[in-house]
C-alpha cells in the first residue's frame, strides 16, 4: 500500500545541509499498525511529513496506494493527501477559532462533502471518541485528552486508508495516552492502516511492527522485507 | 467552507478587539480623509460638466489693449457686449451665442411681504438656456426669456418668494437700483418693475463657473445691456461686466474657428463694428469644462481653482492610503504567524494553496471593507 525505495531527504540552507532521511526503504502493507521509534533528531517526523505528503523525497521513489507520487507537484500532493490521509499530531492542533465540531469538519469542506452529509459523519466521528456532548465547546474548554480525542476525530471523520499520528501520546498523561491508544488501535482493527511515531516502547509495543531509526537511517534490519505482519492485499 | 472561514475569522476578531479596532481605526481614518480628498479633487475637476453638450460650450475672452493710453495687456473674462452679435453674423462654426452680465448692484426683489436684494441676479439673452441648458421643474427654460418682462427662477428662488417649487406665470417686482446716475438716463433703471415668472430649473451645482438664481430677460428696457446701450455716449471703458459664451455646432473645426476669431480681432480700426479705434484685441476661446482651472482672467465671475493645489491634494491621498495600508499590512502580518498552525492543519487537511489564500485575502478583504464602510 505505501513503499519507499531508496529515499533521501536533504534540507538545504545557504549555511547547511542536513541530511534527515539517508536511503529509506520502507514498505508498509493495507491495514497494518506501523510503530516508528529513534532518538530526537533522527528522522521520524521527516519520515512521517513525506509519507504524509507534506514533504517530497529529494530521491527515490514513494508509491502511494498503486501510484508514484515522490515527483508529484504541490497541487498534485494535496489531492493525493485528500484522498487517504489523516493526520494526527502530538500538540493536538486544533484550531482555537473553531468549535469542536467545526475543528472536526475541517477536515470535510476541502473535499466537497455536502453540508447535511459533513453533519452526519462529523457527529458519528464525535460519537466514535465521545465527545458528541461538547460538539459546541471551544478546545480551550476541553482537558489534553479530549482535544486529542477531537483530534483522532477530525483525522478519521474523512475515512481515510492510512492515519498518520506523530506522537499522540506526548503531550498526555499515561491514562489520557491509554485512552486514546484504545482509540487508535481501535481504529486500524478496521482495517484504517495506522503509522505512529512513539517514544514510548509501551505504546510501540501495541503496533504490528516497529522501527527504529537512527540518523536517518532504519536500523536492526527493518527497512528490508516486512515479518509477522498482517498482509492485506492492496 | 465560506461558513467555516467565517466563523474563523469572525471569532479570531473578537479574541483580539483592541488589535482589530487599531487596525480598523488606522485604515478607516485613511480612507476617510483620502475619500473626502477625492470628493474634493472630483468635485473640481467637474465644474460646469453638468451642462449638456458641455464640450461644446466656450467662454469667449478678450485681451485688450488701448495703445495709445499704454494699457498693459491682459486677459480678461469678460468681453464687449457688441462682440456677440457679430460672431453670429462671421462665423457659421457657432450654433449659439449668449451674453451674461450678472447685475453689478443687486436688483431689489418684493413679492407680498417677502423682499430682498437679489445678489444671485443674472441679466442673460433669450438663448442662455439653449447654449447651457438646464434640468426644468416647471415651464421651458429654452423660451422662457424671449419677452421683455420674463423671468426664470431656480427653485431655491421660487421657494424663497414664492413658497412653492412651481410659481409659472406668477408675478414680481425688481428694481434694478441702478442708482441715481442710471435713474437719470431713464428712470425705468431705479423703479421697481413687473417681471413674470416664465419658467423654474433646478438649482445650478455649486462647482459652476456661474452664479445665479434669478435670470432677467436681456430684452427687458431696464436690463444691465440696457443701460449699457443707452450710454455709449460714456465711452468703451465704460462698465458693462458682460461674459460671452458660444455653442458650437457639433463637428466643427476649432482650429479654423480659432483662426477666423484672431483675423476677426486682428481688425481694421476704422472698420470695426465692435472696437474703438485704438484697440487690439485678442480672442480666446476656453472649454467651459476646463474654464474653473484655467489661468485666471481678470474680472473673473467667480474664484478659479488651483490645478497645482489639486495635484498636491491628490497624492497626498496617496499617501495617506499607502500609508494605512502598510500598517494594515504590518499588523496582519504580526498576527499570521498566530494562525500559522491553522494554515498547517487546513493544508495537512487538504486545502490547496489557492484555498488558504482565498481564505486569508477574504479575510483582509473584509477588513477593509468594514474599514471603509466606517471611514
Amino acid at each position: 500500500m505505501l513503499k519507499l525505495e531508496h529515499v533521501t531527504k536533504i534540507y538545504r540552507t545557504t549555511a547547511v545541509e542536513t541530511l534527515a532521511l539517508d536511503d529509506v526503504s520502507l514498505s508498509i502493507g493495507r491495514g497494518e499498525f506501523l510503530a516508528i521509534m529513534g532518538p530526537s533528531g533522527c528522522g521520524k517526523s521527516t519520515l512521517l511529513n513525506v509519507l504524509g505528503l507534506v514533504d517530497s523525497p529529494t530521491s527515490g521513489a514513494y508509491w502511494l496506494f498503486g501510484t508514484e507520487v515522490a515527483r508529484c507537484s504541490e497541487e498534485e500532493l494535496t489531492l493525493h493527501r485528500r484522498a487517504g490521509v489523516g493526520f494526527v499530531f502530538q500538540s493536538f492542533n486544533l484550531i482555537d477559532n473553531l468549535n469542536v465540531a467545526e475543528n472536526v469538519e475541517v477536515a470535510l469542506i476541502y473535499r466537497r462533502v455536502p453540508r447535511h452529509e459533513r453533519r452526519i459523519r462529523v457527529q458519528a466521528a464525535l460519537d466514535m471518541v465521545g465527545l458528541a456532548h461538547r460538539a459546541k465547546h471551544m478546545p480551550q474548554q476541553l482537558s489534553g485528552g479530549q482535544q486529542q480525542r477531537v483530534a483522532v476525530a477530525r483525522a478519521l471523520v474523512s475515512d481515510p486508508k492510512v492515519i498518520l499520528a506523530d506522537e499522540p501520546t506526548g503531550n498526555l498523561d499515561t491514562a489520557n495516552g491509554d485512552a486514546v491508544m484504545d482509540m487508535l488501535r481501535r481504529i486500524n482493527a478496521k482495517g484504517t492502516t495506522l503509522i505512529m511515531v512513539t517514544h514510548s516502547e509501551a505504546h510501540a509495543a501495541r503496533a504490528d511492527r516497529i522501527v527504529r531509526m537512527l540518523d536517518g537511517r532504519l536500523t536492526d534490519g527493518e527497512s528490508e522485507d516486512v515479518t509477522a505482519i498482517r498482509t492485506l492485499e492492496v | 467552507m465560506l461558513s467555516n472561514y467565517f466563523a474563523a475569522a469572525l471569532r479570531d476578531l473578537l479574541r483580539n478587539r483592541v488589535h482589530a479596532a487599531i487596525n480598523l481605526f488606522g485604515l478607516s481614518v485613511g480612507f476617510a480623509a483620502a475619500l473626502l480628498i477625492a470628493l474634493y479633487v472630483h468635485d473640481q475637476l467637474g465644474y460646469d460638466h453638468f451642462f449638456a453638450g458641455y464640450r461644446h460650450v466656450f467662454l469667449l475672452s478678450e485681451t485688450e489693449n488701448m495703445v495709445d493710453r499704454r494699457l498693459p495687456e491682459q486677459p480678461m473674462d469678460s468681453s464687449f457686449p457688441d462682440l456677440a452679435a457679430n460672431l453670429r453674423a462671421h462665423f457659421p462654426q457657432i450654433a449659439d451665442v449668449v451674453r451674461v452680465m450678472p447685475a453689478s448692484d443687486p436688483p431689489h426683489i418684493s413679492r407680498g411681504q417677502v423682499e430682498a436684494d437679489e445678489t444671485g441676479f443674472l441679466w442673460v439673452d433669450p438663448s442662455f438656456f439653449r447654449v447651457m441648458p438646464l434640468k426644468s421643474v416647471a415651464g421651458d427654460p429654452k423660451t422662457a426669456l424671449t419677452t421683455p418682462d420674463s423671468v426664470v427662477l431656480t427653485r431655491t428662488a421660487a421657494r424663497k418668494y414664492f413658497g412653492r417649487d412651481d410659481p409659472l406665470g406668477e408675478l414680481l417686482k425688481v428694481n434694478p437700483a441702478m442708482g441715481s446716475a442710471a435713474a437719470r438716463v431713464s428712470a425705468a433703471f431705479n423703479t421697481p418693475q413687473t417681471m413674470r415668472v416664465t419658467a423654474i430649473i433646478e438649482d445650478l451645482p455649486e462647482n459652476s463657473y456661474l452664479k445665479g438664481e434669478v435670470f432677467g430677460s436681456s430684452l427687458a428696457a431696464y436690463s444691465g445691456f440696457a443701460h449699457y446701450d443707452v450710454t455709449a455716449d460714456q465711452g468703451p471703458f465704460r462698465n458693462n461686466g458682460n461674459y460671452t459664451f458660444i455653442r458650437l455646432r457639433p463637428g466643427a473645426s476649432m482650429q479654423q474657428l480659432r483662426q477666423g476669431l484672431t483675423a476677426f480681432a486682428a481688425h481694421d480700426s476704422d472698420t470695426s463694428t465692435v472696437y474703438p479705434p485704438g484697440f487690439t484685441v485678442g480672442l480666446r476661446l476656453t472649454p467651459i469644462g476646463d474654464l474653473h482651472l484655467s489661468p485666471p482672467g481678470a474680472y473673473s465671475m467667480s474664484p478659479r481653482g488651483d490645478r497645482g493645489l489639486l495635484a498636491a491634494l491628490a497624492a497626498i491621498a496617496v499617501l495617506i492610503v499607502a500609508s494605512a495600508s502598510f500598517n494594515f499590512v504590518a499588523l496582519m502580518t504580526a498576527r499570521a504567524a498566530k494562525r500559522a498552525i491553522e494554515t498547517g492543519v487546513r493544508k495537512a487537511a487538504g486545502a490547496l494553496r489557492s484555498q488558504l489564500i482565498v481564505q486569508f485575502l477574504g479575510e483582509a478583504v473584509v477588513h477593509v471593507a468594514l474599514a471603509m464602510v466606517l471611514g
